[in-house]
Formats: structure tokens, C-alpha cells, sequence
């Protein structure tokens, strides 16, 4: 995923979170949804975001949690599965 | 010989009869019928010695359960029933403003905690609990945190020793449920009906002991009240959904060959959103429940795709009638509630009675839309503490106890009943019960704001995904708001976002018009 894609993604969960009051720092690494800051109602936004964004179709993917809790997570995720 | 509806009777039976079969499974653990009564009784015992142990005017002692979804729970709750006492399910992610209300609401006896509960109480609320025992798969009896005496040689119960006598009057348990003026109600349910419950929805579903049913609610919520105990009644297996696999409870189902599935609607929804809901994924499926929220005609069509084998049950019920009152099979030629694409709610579920009554108690003639009202065995016996409310929410017309349900219904030519909607502000958001005015009155309260209100929005398939705030104001610390509102509300409860409008649009009484402010958001989602 390039520089551009990872910015977008940052704010989109950055956004996520402060909905939830949650102001906190957010590393790449950092889990998001295993670890309860983010509810599965965010995932469902966020499946939606991703698949608009990059192309992706989640139909195709046996879906995971952990295949998407953490930024880093996402842009593997993103970058293995998204349509050219 | 007198009834004994100890609610925990169930376990003793199946432990007792086919000890070996399992009742509860999670994450990879199972717990047999045997092995749960002799653990819950077990509980049982070290709570019946505390010193603290005594009835509230003629009623069972009060035992908090501060634990989240798993076997440690299931036991910590049979446990409390076990030793004839009324449970009290406390959420675990309940802000600590809330569990205090809670607290100095019910006088409890006692609090039994799950690890994750017990992690959970700081200092402040240690202060204000009663004492607290653990209960942990790793540490069957627990370790004593408070006064309760130590446990002692850990000797394994007996299960010559039923649990104890609990008489139809005693309550069983108490949920809380939002209320208006911004303080939770507590709902509570006699052990008459909650064992009449039992029996009735297991015989009602045809439930089997080679059944193996899906929980996915908290023990906050009354739906896991059907989920385990009719489960147990029927002497199956419980399969707790672990939290982070909702959005798998698909392939979770599948992998367990799962042959009951009980959630409400908007799951559904949210699996066919992520897509992990395919085609004949769920062969093994035999029965549905879906309940707690309306059942729209698209979740139904979704659901024959992916579970072709499954009959689908459409039940409907508030917190005061014991989880689910009214219902029916859903069939190809089920009724549709007109201009709302909602299955019907069907019709009275064995021991329940509804009629549709208009603003004076008075039964409405036949088609016409007013308030549902339900009677029979598992009708609450009120509002814990509050005699005002429990005196107008449940009336005596013509001489028999009703329960004002605040729902919009009719009944069609033959005679099965419509949800059209509410008569007030209530909402379900992913079917929890909200009082709009509630999260109202905790939003004046941190903004210091009058003019302010509160919309479920967004709305998915005509359900509540979340709640939006709107403030009479011209900039608000939208961050600020929100965690001061998390600090006293629960989760489903805090609005995802706050609006500041410098006019806020008001009804011709004067009021803040919420479907104006809906309107706002379908037009301009934010």
C-alpha cells in the first residue's frame, strides 16, 4: 500500500476512534478490534471503506478479524488482495 | 410436594441423567452437565455462608454477576441460582457511573465475578460492592477477595443436594433496562415466570438434548435468558460466540455444526455486510430464533439462502414479559406488516394473552392501530423500587394484570399481531432497549446545554445502527462530550456523533422534532 493509501486509512480509524471519545495514539502495529477499542459495528464501516476505496471484494476472502486489526494488518491485507 | 423453580433445577436434572453431555462450550472448552452442577453448586455453598446472606422483605438474597461471556460465567449465574438467590447481571463494559447506580439500586448480598470482572474493580467500586467471590475454571472455588470465609478443604459437592427451594413469588433475576428519566429501571422477573418460560419456548421450538445452540448477548441483555435456559431446559450444548468472532458467527456456527441459531436481526445484516454470510453454509441449522428487534422481510429471504433447513421463528417480546411473549414460524405466506416490509409478530406464545388497548385502557376494536398489551404467567412484578412506574406500566383492566408494552401494534383478520412501531421514544439499537430522553437527560447534563436530543441514526434494513446528538449550540468539544457521556452510559447508548445546530428545528408543542432532525441526517449524512 503506498504512503497516500496508509494516510487515508490512519484517518479513517483515526476518525473511528474519536467517535468513541478514544483520543489515544495509534501505532501501526496496534491491535483495534481484538483489543475492544474499536466495536464491530467500525468493522463493518471499515470493511465497507476498503472495499470502496481499494477495489477489494470481501466475498472473495474467508474473513478474519485478525486479518484486518491492526493498520499494518490492513495494508498487507490491502496490498495481497486489491484489484489492479 | 411443593414445585421447587429453582431455574438451576434443569442442570441438576442433566447432571444427574446424562451427566457426560455438554452444556456450555467456549474457545475450545466445554463443561459437562455434570461437572456445572457440581461447580455451580459448589458457589452456591460458599455464598449461602457468607454472613451476609439474608433475605430483603420476604424476597431471596441479591447476588451481582460481574462477568463477561464464557463458562465462568454460565457457572457464576447457575451458582447464584443455585443458592435460591436473585441475579443481578452487571455489564462488565458498564461505565462505573452506571454499576454504582446499579449498586446503590439493588443492595446486593453478594457479587460474584469472572476473572475479567474481577480485573475490573478499582477502588472506588470495591468501596461501594458487597463482597465479592471469584469464580474461575483455574481456581474452581476462588480466591477470596473481600470477607466472604475461605473456602476451606475443596471438596466437591455432592449432587444428592438440589438446589435450593425457591417458591414462584421469589425473583429470579433483575435486568435493567434505559429509563426515561435518565436512571435504569430494574425489571423483576418471578421464578414462576422465568421456569414457565423455560419449559414453554423449549417445548414451543421442539428443542433436543442432541441440540447445539448459539449464544451471541450478554448476560445484560434478556435474550441470553432464552439462549441458556432453554438450552439447559432441553439438556443441549451452549455454544457461547466469543466477542471478536461476531463478525464469523457464520463460520463459527458452521464449525460447530450448530443446530439452533438465537440472535436479533441486525446480525444478520451485519454479516451479509462483511459477506460472510454464503450460500448453504449453514446445512445443519434446524431452528432460528431471531428476536429481540423487527424481523425484516430482506434478513428472512438472506437467511433461507444460507440455512435452507432451518425452520425461522419471529419472536417479540419486551424485557417486562419475560424475553419473548408473542411469536410464530415464519412461513412462505407469513404476514408482512404493510408499509414497513417487518414479518408480523404472530400470535400469544403459550401462557401469554395480548390485546391492543387505546389511551384509556380500553380495548380497541378489531383492525384498528393503539398501545399492546400483554397478561399471563410472565408478566415482571414490576420495577425494582419504583411503585409509581410499576402502577402505571402495568394496570388492571377488568380485573387482570396488563403490561403497557409502548408499542404501536394492530391485529389483522386473523388475529395475528403487527408492530407498527413505538407510541414514545423508545428505539432499539442492535437490540438494546433506548430511551432517547435518556441519553437526553446525560447529555444536558455534561453540556450543560438545554435544547438538545438525541436520533437513532444510522438505520440499516429499518434498524438502529447508532445514536446521534444534536445540541442547541454553535460549536461543542464534540471528544469532550463523548467521553463524559461514556463515562455514564453504556457503550450502545453514547451517540458516534454530536451535531451543533444554532436552530434547533422544534414540533408545534414546542418540542425538539426529532424526525426533523432524522430528515437532516438521511439528507446530508454527516
Amino acid at each position: 500500500m503506498n504512503v497516500d493509501g496508509k494516510l487515508k486509512l490512519r484517518k479513517f480509524l483515526k476518525e473511528a476512534l474519536e467517535k468513541h471519545g478514544d483520543q489515544g495514539e495509534l501505532s501501526d502495529s496496534e491491535s483495534l478490534f481484538v483489543s475492544g477499542r474499536l466495536d464491530s459495528f467500525s468493522m463493518m464501516q471499515l470493511v465497507m471503506q476498503l472495499e470502496e476505496a481499494f477495489g477489494l471484494d470481501f466475498s472473495t476472502v474467508d474473513f478474519d478479524v485478525s486479518l484486518i486489526d491492526s493498520l499494518d494488518e490492513i495494508a498487507a491485507f490491502v496490498d495481497a488482495n486489491a484489484s489492479a | 410436594m411443593t414445585t421447587n423453580y429453582n431455574l438451576a433445577g434443569a442442570i441438576h436434572r442433566h447432571g444427574l441423567h446424562t451427566p457426560d453431555a455438554v452444556a456450555v462450550a467456549y474457545k475450545g472448552q466445554s463443561i459437562s452437565y455434570r461437572e456445572l452442577a457440581q461447580r455451580a453448586a459448589r458457589l452456591a455453598q460458599e455464598l449461602r455462608r457468607s454472613e451476609h446472606w439474608q433475605a430483603h422483605d420476604g424476597q431471596p438474597p441479591r447476588v451481582g454477576i460481574l462477568a463477561s461471556r464464557g463458562i465462568d460465567a454460565c457457572v457464576a449465574l447457575l451458582g447464584t441460582c443455585w443458592a435460591g438467590a436473585t441475579y443481578v447481571p452487571i455489564g462488565l463494559k458498564l461505565p462505573e457511573e452506571r454499576i454504582l447506580t446499579i449498586l446503590s439500586l439493588c443492595k446486593l448480598t453478594a457479587i460474584v465475578a469472572d476473572a475479567d470482572g474481577a480485573k475490573l474493580l478499582g477502588e472506588r467500586l470495591r468501596a461501594a460492592c458487597p463482597p465479592v467471590l471469584t469464580c474461575s475454571a483455574n481456581d474452581a472455588m476462588g480466591e477470596e477477595i473481600d470477607s466472604i470465609a475461605p473456602a476451606g478443604q475443596a471438596l466437591l459437592a455432592d449432587l444428592a443436594d438440589a438446589p435450593a427451594p425457591m417458591a414462584g413469588s421469589d425473583v429470579a433475576y433483575i435486568i435493567f433496562t434505559s429509563g426515561t428519566t435518565g436512571i435504569p429501571k430494574g425489571v423483576m422477573i418471578s421464578a414462576a415466570a422465568a421456569r414457565h418460560y423455560a419449559q414453554m419456548i423449549t417445548r414451543v421450538l421442539d428443542l433436543r438434548a442432541s441440540d447445539r445452540a448459539l449464544e451471541t448477548c450478554e448476560l445484560t441483555f434478556d435474550f441470553s435468558v432464552h439462549n441458556m435456559f432453554s438450552t439447559w431446559e432441553a439438556g443441549a450444548a451452549l455454544h457461547i460466540l466469543p466477542a471478536t468472532l461476531v463478525m464469523n458467527a457464520v463460520k463459527f456456527a458452521r464449525n460447530a455444526k450448530l443446530t439452533v441459531w438465537n440472535s436479533v436481526p441486525s446480525l444478520v445484516g451485519m454479516l451479509r455486510q462483511v459477506k460472510t454470510l454464503h450460500a448453504d453454509s449453514l446445512e445443519d441449522l434446524r431452528v432460528t430464533v431471531f428476536g429481540g428487534e423487527a424481523l425484516p422481510e430482506s434478513t428472512v429471504a438472506a437467511w433461507r439462502v444460507a440455512a435452507p433447513n432451518t425452520a425461522i421463528h419471529n419472536l417479540y417480546g419486551p424485557t417486562e414479559a419475560t424475553v419473548f411473549c408473542l411469536g410464530q414460524a415464519v412461513a412462505e405466506d407469513t404476514a408482512i406488516t404493510a408499509g414497513r416490509d417487518f414479518v408480523a409478530i404472530g400470535t400469544p406464545l403459550p401462557g401469554n394473552e395480548a390485546m391492543i388497548v387505546d389511551g384509556n385502557h380500553q380495548a380497541v376494536p378489531g383492525g384498528d392501530s393503539g398501545e399492546l398489551a400483554i397478561a399471563g404467567v410472565q408478566l415482571a412484578d414490576g420495577y425494582l423500587n419504583d411503585p409509581q412506574m410499576t402502577a402505571a406500566r402495568f394496570p388492571t383492566i377488568n380485573g387482570k394484570r396488563w403490561y403497557l408494552t409502548g408499542d404501536l401494534a394492530s391485529v389483522d383478520a386473523s388475529g395475528v399481531f403487527h408492530c407498527l412501531g413505538r407510541i414514545d421514544n423508545q428505539v432499539k439499537v442492535l437490540g438494546y432497549r433506548v430511551e432517547l430522553e435518556e441519553i437526553d437527560a446525560h447529555l444536558r447534563a455534561v453540556s450543560g446545554i438545554d435544547l438538545v436530543a438525541a436520533v437513532a441514526w444510522p438505520t440499516v434494513d429499518g434498524m438502529a445502527r447508532g445514536i446521534v446528538g444534536f445540541l442547541g449550540a454553535i460549536a461543542v468539544d464534540s471528544v469532550q462530550v463523548i467521553r463524559d457521556l461514556k463515562a455514564r452510559l453504556p457503550a450502545y447508548m453514547v451517540p458516534n456523533q454530536l451535531i451543533a445546530l444554532e436552530t434547533v428545528p422544534l414540533n408545534q408543542s414546542g418540542k425538539v422534532d426529532r424526525q426533523a432532525l432524522r430528515r437532516l441526517l438521511d439528507q446530508d449524512p454527516a
